[in-house]
């Protein structure tokens, strides 16, 4: 065997999955190559560093979660026949003439109406023109944003340079958030238990400037809370949003997949945070934070 | 470095489920092996494709930490509970289509795999984007914690395809047949895969300033 037959098979060699015939093969090969004796040592010092990998343990929810989805299926499963029934007429298309679909029409007056529809499409779109700048600037913060929560799901330190590299930002602890803020940040007042500050920017941003915190839950995963003045909704571009009571306040709750975002009025400004799991993480943060 | 799945014994399990099964640690952080034999597996998976949701939590208590373990790596800590969630709930509702002509763990391993590949499709992050490391000074390798930390950049820094091989071979221990199975590819190229996620994870590892 030459070195290019060895290499192909050496981590069947070295994982013990080669017939006897080959095995021995490789091993005389081995022992007068040093180039493919060197590879192979490699393998195995791969193999020690891997075995000290950390396993990281898994947060106690997932069980609460998955065990919820499956009582729903199980419900569902159960339900009666009629119900069933109810499903399958929502999915099957009603009997009787077919739908009918839009069309031109030469109806003088509907063509009339659509002329004068233009018009004021036209008119709207001469007085839009005032506000260009301020929507292009509004779109450059919600694609910003729209990149920043997309690697926040993977990455939020990642999330966080993509922030701190378009916008200027500023590291800092209570005592600086106030001389540069005027006000103290929600966050220098701590956390409730389960959470812990990592990281505190200022950033300043077109649209305000706003503080940036990165808080650590126990099990490892990561949230961030921005206080800010106004609402900000260019931040999440055309996510669906909804408004929730939480802990007693008017929440405005973004859907980011598998996380969700909400913002609500703390005083004389807002609260952000994202990465949530859910409505009851919500109420426990608004509830902290009022109290 | 082979992880056998966790098997503890859960309260209001029903008798047929608990029956052949035991439980011996020794804790040494992960190094707990609570071995599970396969009769006792497969009596356990039988009871959960009978819906016995006493038994349903026995596989997951047995299971979880392996399928959590590999998610982080495939898709990272922050998104790796939402995986092993799907990746139980879709094993739960599809347990019925299991025959039983592979390990459990393999067919669970291939749920978990695929569900990870997916997320990373959904989300575009087929590419690791990762944070510009410094190289280390090549006369010092760092203590066991900084290499490890060294490998799992490179593992990031890796196609997730031959990071799933290269993790189901190294840390759960599965044999090239396994593999195959798991990740439904010819047993033939699982070799050649390996032989591809050893060679960059040692490029990776040297260009972050390691030599193996």
């Amino acid at each position: 065997m030459d070195c290019s037959e060895v290499k192909q098979l050496l981590s069947a060699y070295y994982d013990d999955e080669l017939s006897s015939g080959q095995r021995t093969a490789v091993a005389e090969h081995l022992a007068g190559c040093d180039d493919c004796a060197r590879e192979l040592e490699g393998f195995r010092n791969l193999s020690t560093l891997a075995e000290g990998l950390a396993h990281p343990e898994p947060p106690t929810h997932i069980w609460q979660q998955l065990e919820e989805q499956l009582d729903g299926d199980d419900a569902r499963s159960t339900a009666s026949p009629a119900g069933r029934v109810r499903d399958d007429a929502v999915n099957t298309r009603p009997a009787g003439p077919a739908v009918r679909r839009w069309g031109w029409t030469r109806k003088p007056v509907v063509r009339f109406g659509l002329a004068m529809a233009a018009a004021v499409l036209i008119a709207v779109g001469w007085l839009s023109s005032a506000n260009w700048f301020k929507h292009d600037a509004d779109h450059q913060i919600a694609a910003v944003f729209g990149a920043y929560l997309e690697e926040f799901r993977r990455d939020p330190h990642a999330a966080q340079q993509i922030l701190l590299t378009k916008y200027e930002g500023q590291a800092v602890d209570a005592e600086q958030a106030i001389h540069t803020l005027g006000y103290r940040p929600v966050v220098a007042n701590g956390m409730p238990e389960g959470y812990s500050v990592e990281s505190t920017y200022v950033i300043k941003m077109p649209c305000c400037i706003c503080v940036q915190c990165l808080c650590k839950r126990s099990d490892g995963t990561t949230i961030a809370i921005f206080e800010h003045d106004d609402e900000e909704p260019d931040w999440f571009g055309d996510r669906p949003e909804t408004e929730a009571i939480c802990n007693g306040k008017r929440c405005s709750i973004v859907d980011l997949g598998d996380r969700i975002a909400a913002t609500w009025r703390h005083d004389k400004r807002h609260i952000t945070v994202v990465g949530m799991r859910d409505t009851a993480e919500v109420d426990r943060l608004v509830a902290w934070f009022d109290d | 470095m082979a992880t056998t799945f966790a098997q503890p014994m859960t309260a209001g399990m029903s008798d047929t489920s608990r029956r052949n099964t035991h439980c011996s640690a020794s804790n040494a952080g992960r190094e707990e092996t609570c071995r599970t034999d396969g009769d006792s597996l497969a009596v356990v998976v039988a009871a959960c494709q009978n819906g016995d949701r006493a038994a349903q939590r026995q596989l997951y208590d047995a299971c979880h930490q392996s399928v959590f373990g590999l998610a982080v790596r495939m898709v990272g800590l922050q998104d790796a509970a939402d995986v092993t969630q799907h990746v139980f709930l879709q094993a739960f509702r599809s347990i019925g289509q299991f025959n039983g002509r592979s390990r459990f763990e393999t067919w669970l391993y291939r749920l978990a795999v695929n569900e990870s590949l997916q997320h990373l499709r959904r989300n575009r992050r087929w590419r690791h984007q990762g944070l510009d490391w410094e190289p280390m000074d090549e006369s010092h390798h760092g203590n066991d914690a900084e290499r490890k930390e060294l490998l799992e950049q490179a593992l990031a820094r890796i196609d997730p395809e031959l990071r799933s091989i290269f993790l189901l071979r190294e840390v759960e221990g599965l044999s090239y047949r396994e593999i195959a199975e798991a990740l439904a590819i010819p047993e033939g190229t699982v070799g050649s895969r390996l032989n591809r996620a050893r060679r960059e994870l040692k490029q990776h590892l040297s260009d972050l300033g390691f030599e193996l």
